[in-house]
């Protein structure tokens, strides 16, 4: 076997995406701050895994390091190894750059400031186009972009590309922010918050049209979210994460039957319910949040060593 | 019949854009009362955040008119008055509160541009205010960047009370936020609307949201109003398939919700049925 086969072989079993006791320490005025402490997870090819927890616990700064965008940041101290297939990316970020928008993509959690403000969306588009061909002209360009805005229900098409993010409702932005993250076919698409600003239908159909691209390519999802009904009709995975470390890692279905941290279980119970008045009584503190990691069966990482 | 608190009359509100015109609302009323959480919800581009920047002044309606307590709500320089009566909670609050000011001193802003209280008390009612949504009172002195999404929250309902408003615009207020998070700021925005008799326009995409706190329901769809009434109505027996629709989508976590949810699918099923 010549030795580019050998090594597809190898990319296809690994894990797409490897994180192994990853810290990440911001400098601030106020002193350094511990935003990740030793997380470890993995995403196979064609799997969807779901990030779940506190709001700051660190779920967005995993995907920044991911996407290679924190290391380029000041003040701030990223230790442990991140590999995308084969490709360890601390350290070094020829190959992240290079991925960047291509293989890899990110739906960013605030659409409305990920978009750039000075250019019209048709541009935006061009732009990522041409990361993946930069020699596609401007009618083809423009001709993909209007079958991916469709894609993700935006009816009027020209009026998007011809408008500024101010244009749009958040909703909107948010569906540009998807069909640009998912128009170049991307093996790994790290989703932050990706439905948060639409209505029930549109997100449903937008997961719909995720799920038709991780069955045809084998793309894989990194999922954030703390909407957990959506986590539990999307992903296959999930990772609960609180204060900077995964406290709970099963599959979706054991997560929902068998919730066993107490934070996980404290935040289960704190889901607002369709069929009843009121919001659920919860506690300021509750015992047990910090103890240590809970993974259940058949959840463990597969070792490097036999990939 | 009494004057409503909020009315909105027949507004339409158009904008220019890329090639055109868009319609954001078409010929929209709704009656807003006294004391109320009224729920603003609907399909994503539906003209809801447009509604609440015309409720907040932020431009004029295109024909129709906003009238609170029977007064006409305009845009250009509408009074210190009635900015100091209406507030907005946004989605972000890190883009609401400037990262230059501390936590206090953008609370205190709000004092001294509406004169607020004396002067010598205002360092004092922002500690109690920080209180009131459940911080200590030293976060006076931080910035809103190192504050998590929850906290940068309660920092913006802080300063929205230190107005010592009558109406309060919500544009997705948790939808950034966990639930556990979520559900203490519902408890937090719901205790404050009735120690403070507020009224609450609250727009959301989160229905099990809608379902716990809402009074009464308005439903957009492309830019039109297709439904306005009471919340315990509106689940029982949504009157349009447009309301089913959404009622039927919201993903959920239990067997009980999903059987809930799952009578408007079948619905769904018989109006399809009806119509082939
Ligand atoms: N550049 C930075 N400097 C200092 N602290 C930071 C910086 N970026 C993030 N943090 C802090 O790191 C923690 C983790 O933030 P992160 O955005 O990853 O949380 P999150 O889990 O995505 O939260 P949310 O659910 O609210 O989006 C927070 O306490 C945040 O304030
Ligand atoms: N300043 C503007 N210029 C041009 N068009 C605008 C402007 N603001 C809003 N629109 C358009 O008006 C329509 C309604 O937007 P709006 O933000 O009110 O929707 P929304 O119901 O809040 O949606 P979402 O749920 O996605 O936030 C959209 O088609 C949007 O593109
Ligand atoms: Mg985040
Ligand atoms: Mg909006």
């Amino acid at each position: 076997m010549s030795p580019a086969s050998a090594a597809t072989v190898n990319e296809r079993k690994a894990a797409v995406l490897a994180v192994r006791s990853l810290s990440v320490t911001f400098q601030s005025p106020t002193g350094p701050f511990e935003a990740l402490r030793n997380v470890t997870l993995h995403v196979r090819p064609g799997e969807k895994i779901g990030l779940v927890g506190e709001s700051g616990s660190g779920k967005s700064t995993i995907a920044r390091v991911v996407l290679g965008l924190l290391q380029e940041e000041r003040d701030v101290a990223v230790s442990g190894s991140v590999r995308l297939g084969l490709r360890e990316i601390l350290g070094d970020q020829s190959f992240i750059r290079e991925s960047r928008g291509d293989r890899v993509s990110m739906i960013f959690q605030d659409a409305v400031s990920a978009l750039n403000p000075t250019f019209t969306i048709g541009d935006q588009f061009k732009e990522v186009l041409r990361r993946r061909n930069p020699t596609i002209s401007t009618a083809a360009a423009l001709r993909r972009a209007r079958v991916a805005l469709a894609d993700v229900y935006l009816h009027e098409p020209d009026r998007v590309l011809g408008s500024y993010v101010f244009q749009l409702s958040g909703g909107m932005s948010q569906r540009v922010m998807i069909a640009l993250a998912l128009i170049n076919d991307p093996d790994l698409i790290v989703a932050d918050e990706p439905g948060s600003s639409l209505d029930v239908t549109v997100q449903a159909r937008t997961l719909h049209l995720m799920n038709d691209l991780i069955g045809r390519r084998r793309t894989s999802v990194m999922f954030i979210s703390h909407n957990l009904g959506v986590v539990r009709e999307f992903a296959d995975r999930v990772y609960v994460i609180y204060r900077g470390g995964i406290v709970e890692h099963a599959t979706t279905a054991q997560l929902f039957a068998d919730p066993r941290h107490p934070y996980t279980r404290a935040l289960l119970a704190a889901i607002p319910r369709l069929d009843q008045r009121g919001i659920p009584d919860v506690p300021e503190t509750i015992p047990g949040f910090a103890d240590p990691l809970i993974e259940h069966e058949g959840c463990e990482e597969p070792s490097l060593a036999s990939a | 019949m009494s004057e409503a608190f909020l009315s909105v009359e027949g507004v339409t509100k158009r904008f220019r854009s890329a090639g055109g015109e868009v319609i954001a609302l078409e010929d929209v009323s709704i009656r807003v009362d006294h004391g109320e959480c009224h729920a603003i919800i609907g399909e994503s581009g539906s003209g809801k955040s447009t509604l609440g920047g015309l409720i907040l002044g932020l431009f004029e309606p295109t024909s129709g008119s906003v009238r609170f307590k029977g007064e006409i709500l305009g845009a250009p320089r509408r009074p210190l008055r009635l900015k100091r009566a209406i507030q907005l909670i946004q989605q972000n609050p890190l883009s609401a509160l400037n990262p230059r000011r501390t936590v206090g001193q953008s609370i205190r802003l709000a004092f001294d541009v509406h004169a607020i209280g004396e002067k010598a008390q205002r360092g004092k009612r922002v500690a109690e205010l920080l209180g009131e949504v459940g911080l200590p009172a030293d976060y006076a002195l931080r910035s809103p960047h190192g504050l998590s999404g929850g906290e940068r929250q309660r920092v913006a309902i802080a300063r929205a009370l230190a107005c010592e408003p009558e109406l309060i615009v919500l544009d997705e207020p948790t939808s950034a936020l966990d639930v556990l998070v979520q559900a203490r700021v519902l408890q937090l925005l719901m205790r404050i609307r009735h120690q403070h008799r507020l009224t609450y326009a609250f727009i959301t995409h989160d229905l099990a949201v809608v379902r716990g706190i809402a009074d009464r329901v308005s439903v957009f769809e492309k830019g039109r109003l297709v439904e306005s009434g009471l919340a315990d109505a509106i689940f029982a027996t949504p009157q349009s398939d447009y309301t089913r629709r959404l009622l039927a989508a919201v993903p959920v976590v239990s067997d009980e919700e999903a059987r809930f949810r799952d009578r408007f699918r079948a619905a769904e099923v018989d109006a399809e049925e009806a119509e082939d």
